[in-house]
């Protein structure tokens, strides 16, 4: 395995990261959607999806900076 | 780094348990991929025959995977939370404990997440959340809550755990690829220290309210409910009191196996355990206390279907286990940890042993008693039994702890080598420095006095 073929795969590592990042952010949608759909208290659901879409963004935002940070320095 | 340089380093014993692995570490392994085996086949059983395999019926509904769910969600804030809160309030001789701690959070959340999972019956209805979730119902706020926690977990174990994996690289003696992988090209240069802190930074700020809602959510999926012995409001509280306390108490059983196992008397040394013991007292006088103040209220108020829940636990078919769990989360830990005599090594290993049955039990005497006695009066008191299955599966899950500590023992250091050389340059330097800052300057208190002496 050369270096180009590791640094491809840390690339994926951080995609996999914000695939989980998107999927949250995708679901949440959806439900606010479904609560909207059968009027079951979407205000409550809007408030929540706001947060966990947050935490996850949050997440995902971190890893990217020390990725990002890490490989431009590259010594 | 050169081979002679790694030879000779001050921390080689770090290393030794990557590179040397004795005929103990097979043989353990062995037998703890034995139970886990075991376990999925039973459960491969359950999975063709369905929840009938387990003591689960009406009105019990929720049994040991539930239990073990919240216990071993409850032990995954050993780790993150003791850590972030020691790195934030820069208590120094968190540096050789933070790692352990890390590991086990990052373990037990995933055995801990599988649990709902299992006691679906069949797991594919899980995608039911997917389709048509409720995300105003505790249940869906659990799924995501814990998913955040596990994912910040996993990154705030990954991230100090990169410059000990840079080290790891430049000895290039074993999985030289996949360290080189995992590296992210770290070099130790200042810019990328700069770069590393300021994400542990914010990480540690972040894991600490994500640590305590989620501790919080599980304990609503019951408070939220108009069930007897659960619709409390100090169940958040209690719940995260009694997580910590189960933390502490695994973390000090897992110091004090691998400090044995592999030789790291050195760096754990009498006063991490006498720290952490102190705080596992600490926390075993505020479990009494959140346990009193939850069971005299219900007593106060005496309303019939609460009552028929508190005696039931009290004096009735399960006050063995509730007297148990009083004796194991209580007086062992206050006779063992309240005297300094008693407070070594082996009275430590006892005392976190018994808290970890002790929470255990907690955990049953909370979903089962109330499950048994619903609010319905013509429901008739039910029984539960746990199957072999069950059973199984709660080794399984504790069999994983111990293969997952293991076999990550095997890739990665288990004591934060570099925060290890780190505190040898630094800390004393910051420390004293912090000392300073503590008290007045000699000069301002010189100061002080003369502005006295002019106005008297």
């Amino acid at each position: 395995m050369n270096n180009k073929t590791i640094v491809i795969l840390q690339v994926f590592s951080v995609t996999l990261i914000w695939g989980l990042v998107l999927s949250i952010t995708a679901l949440c949608i959806h439900l606010i959607h479904v609560a909207y759909r059968v009027h079951d208290v979407p205000d409550a659901t809007v408030a929540i999806s706001i947060i966990a879409i947050l935490i996850f963004w949050v997440l995902g935002s971190i890893l990217t900076y020390v990725f990002v940070g890490l490989h431009k320095q590259r010594g | 780094m050169n081979s002679q340089n790694y030879k000779t380093d001050e921390d080689e014993v770090l290393f030794r348990p990557i590179y040397h692995t004795g005929r103990g570490f097979y043989l353990i392994a062995a037998v703890l991929l034995l139970i886990m085996l075991v376990a999925g086949t039973l459960y491969v059983s359950q999975l063709i025959y369905g929840l009938g395999v387990t003591g689960m019926g009406e009105p019990v509904t929720w049994g040991f995977y539930i239990i073990d769910f919240i216990f071993f969600i409850g032990i995954s804030h050993a780790g993150t939370l003791i850590s972030a809160i020691l790195r934030l309030s820069k208590a120094e001789w968190r540096r050789p404990i933070t790692r352990m701690a890390e590991v086990i959070t990052a373990i037990v959340l995933a055995i801990g997440g599988l649990h709902p999972i299992i006691d679906l019956g069949r797991p594919d209805r899980i995608l039911h959340l997917v389709t048509s979730g409720r995300l105003q119902s505790p249940l869906l706020w659990d799924v995501f809550s814990i998913t955040a926690y596990f994912t910040a977990s996993t990154v705030y174990l990954y991230l100090p755990l990169i410059p000990d994996i840079a080290l790891l690289r430049d000895r290039g003696d074993k999985h030289h690829k996949l360290y080189e992988f995992l590296s992210w090209g770290y070099n130790g240069s200042p810019e990328h220290k700069k770069v590393l802190e300021r994400a542990i930074n914010i990480l540690m700020v972040m894991v600490i309210p994500i640590a305590i809602s989620v501790h919080t959510i599980i304990s609503w999926i019951f408070a939220m409910t108009l069930q007897p012995g659960w619709h409390s409001t100090i169940f958040g509280p209690y719940f995260v009191v009694g997580a910590i306390f189960s933390g502490i108490a695994a973390l000090l059983i897992i110091m004090i196996i691998f400090r044995k196992a592999y030789h790291f008397e050195n760096y754990l040394r009498d006063v991490h355990f006498d720290y952490l013991s102190t705080l596992l007292l600490i926390m075993s006088l505020l479990w009494f206390y959140f346990t009193f103040a939850e069971y005299l209220t219900g007593f106060y108020g005496h309303e019939p279907q609460e009552m028929r829940v508190f005696f039931y636990k009290i004096d009735g078919r399960f006050a063995p286990l509730f007297w148990l769990m009083v004796v194991c989360n209580f007086v062992i830990p206050v006779i063992l940890l309240g005297f300094k005599k008693l407070r070594k090594i082996p009275g430590i290993l006892i005392a976190s042993f018994s808290v970890i049955l002790g929470m255990w039990l907690e955990r049953l005497i909370i979903v089962i008693p109330s499950l048994a006695n619903p609010r319905l009066s013509y429901v008739r008191t039910g029984v539960y039994f746990p199957s072999i299955t069950e059973v199984m599966l709660l080794l399984f899950g504790l069999a994983a702890l111990g293969f997952g500590f293991m076999m990550f023992s095997k890739l990665f250091p288990l004591i934060s080598i570099w925060e290890i050389k780190e505190g040898r340059e630094e800390s004393v330097h910051n420390v004293s420095q912090r000392l300073k800052g503590y008290f007045p300057a000699p000069q301002a208190m010189h100061s002080m006095e003369v502005e006295g002496h002019h106005e008297q």
